[in-house]
């Protein structure tokens, strides 16, 4: 487990450090392309130097970040788990709850922009916005497919032994679909990490790790944009991986859905 | 009056999405089935015995005719009417235990009692000592006794069986038929049970119907004394089975 993720990691530094000494020796660019070694030093000046990303720590940077993603995501995953019960539940509700579901799923992240922007004009609202937007449609599909993937058998038995609508629906579907709604929100997750970043580059946050990254481009500080993407990646990883990934194993072992104990 | 009565109950699915064709699976079956009796479907596959089942369960209303649970239309699914599924249908997350106490949540009776109907029904089908066990412990053959134990905690008027042991190796499903006639001597419930196989249906029952192929209808019926010797060598319950056999009808699918 430990040892396939360091090879993991070790093979993406690996290729970065190898593009990186052929890109700097032969392109005739007079910017370098800051390599492994570069950005990981960048990264502890930023951590534990102090050095400032115009006018914030990178901490703060991380944390305005933060928390609009868990503003955002967790108003998405309401309403995504809500929406998608309902139209995972009832089968008349779905066939045309998908048709709108499937049109603003169609909308790409920024595309968002002009609708935010109008609606909340520039800043912290909109970017909030973006994210809730796209991660709440595709929280909504995993839900509604996961609850449409309990068995019938399921459903029936409990029929035949009395059991009432919203009893099946918090006794069974919910328990049943509980694996499919947390992959759901975990790519729910990974999608609105995505659309943050994108959003916090276009609609002027001003604070932000997305920000950072447009603004260390702006000024040609490439080590610096190397710097936040990694604090990116790392984040995202962490939060799937620690978090979700962890969530995800106590459940199946709570369902009983795996082999033994 | 019958407890249960098919009259000429047909059941017609599309055969396509336009919805322009249908397909009868159900073909005007009139079947009576009276208190205490243990009535065996047989027939070739897709040739409407869960359907019928599925009928009498009330997960479906049929196209056209009668359904009826002690003179009354059935409308929709009920603990009196108890089915034990081919597929496992137990709660995962549940232990034994639990799966037998979620059969109850909707009885009303008090929790002393339904703690007693749990006990005993997990006692009269062997698995007391596997009370805290979840079924992804348990064998195939076990889960379906734990889906028996149901039935008998909700004291279901009827058993309805779908294949339940079709899915089991035969050491197992020859000792799940042995128990099952036991329990049905003791208990004395009506059974509605559905099985592919004749020596099965002839093993348990006291009354064997035949269906025929699709369109679904009944085209053979034979009573069984209770007290026919079933046991391998006897020749009068081997003459049954091939009489039945002879009557299958010959299918036109397949081959």
């Amino acid at each position: 487990m430990l040892l396939s993720l360091m090879i993991g990691v070790a093979l993406v530094i690996g290729i970065w450090w190898l593009f990186a000494a052929v890109f700097n020796t032969t392109a005739s660019s007079t910017l370098a392309f800051p390599t492994p070694l570069d950005t990981f030093d960048r990264l502890g000046s930023y951590l534990f130097e102090d050095r400032s990303l115009y006018g914030h720590s990178l901490i703060e940077h991380v944390l305005a970040s933060l928390k609009r993603l868990v503003i955002a995501f967790s108003l998405a995953a309401i309403f995504g788990i809500v929406l998608g019960s309902v139209l995972g539940y009832f089968t008349r509700f779905y066939a045309i709850g998908m048709v709108p579901v499937s049109v603003f799923q169609m909308i790409p992240g920024l595309a968002w922009l002009p609708i935010a922007i109008l609606l909340f004009g520039l800043g912290d609202e909109s970017a909030v916005f973006i994210i809730f937007a796209v991660s709440s449609m595709v929280v909504t599909v995993g839900v509604a497919g996961g609850i449409r993937m309990v068995p019938q058998v399921m459903i029936r038995a409990a029929r035949m032994m009395g059991v009432g609508g919203l009893r099946i629906f918090f006794t069974v579907l919910i328990p049943q679909a509980s694996v499919s709604i947390i992959n759901a929100l975990r790519v729910g997750m990974s999608s609105a990490w995505r659309v943050l970043i994108a959003a916090e580059m276009v609609v002027g946050t001003g604070l932000g790790i997305g920000y950072s990254i447009e603004l260390t481009r702006d000024l040609l500080d490439y080590t610096g944009s190397f710097a936040c993407i990694v604090v990116i990646c790392l984040i995202g990883l962490a939060v799937d991986r620690l978090l979700l990934a962890s969530i995800e194993r106590s459940v199946r072992h709570r369902l009983g859905m795996e082999e033994g104990y | 009056m019958a407890l249960i009565e098919l009259r000429a109950a047909t059941k017609a699915y599309y055969a396509d999405r336009a919805k322009t064709s249908a397909r009868i699976v159900l073909d005007e079956v009139d079947l009576a089935i009276e208190e205490g009796e243990f009535v065996s479907l047989v027939g070739p596959s897709g040739c409407g015995k869960t359907v019928t089942l599925n009928l009498i369960a009330g997960f479906e209303t049929p196209t056209a005719g009668e359904v009826c649970f002690k003179g009354e239309t059935i409308v929709a699914p009920g603990p009196e009417r108890g089915v034990v599924f081919q597929e496992y249908s137990l709660l995962p997350w549940l232990t034994v235990a639990g799966n037998v106490d979620y059969a109850l949540v909707s009885s009303g009776l008090p929790k002393e009692r339904r703690l007693t109907a749990r006990n005993e029904a997990l006692a009269a089908v062997g698995l007391a000592e596997y009370a805290e066990h979840r079924p992804n412990l348990l064998s195939g053959g076990m889960k379906q006794r734990v889906a028996i134990a149901r039935l008998l905690a909700m004291d279901s008027e009827v058993f309805l069986m779908d294949e339940p042991f079709s899915a089991l190796d035969e050491q197992t499903r020859i000792a799940l038929d042995q128990s099952l006639v036991e329990l049905w001597k003791e208990k004395r419930k009506t059974v509605v049970f559905v099985t592919h196989s004749i020596s099965e249906a002839v093993l348990l029952s006291t009354r064997v119907v035949l269906y025929s192929d699709t369109p679904g209808r009944i085209i053979g019926e034979w009573k069984i004394p209770e007290g026919l010797d079933r046991s391998a060598g006897c020749a009068e319950a081997e003459a049954l089975r091939r009489e039945i056999v002879e009557a299958l009808p010959v299918t036109t699918c397949g081959f």
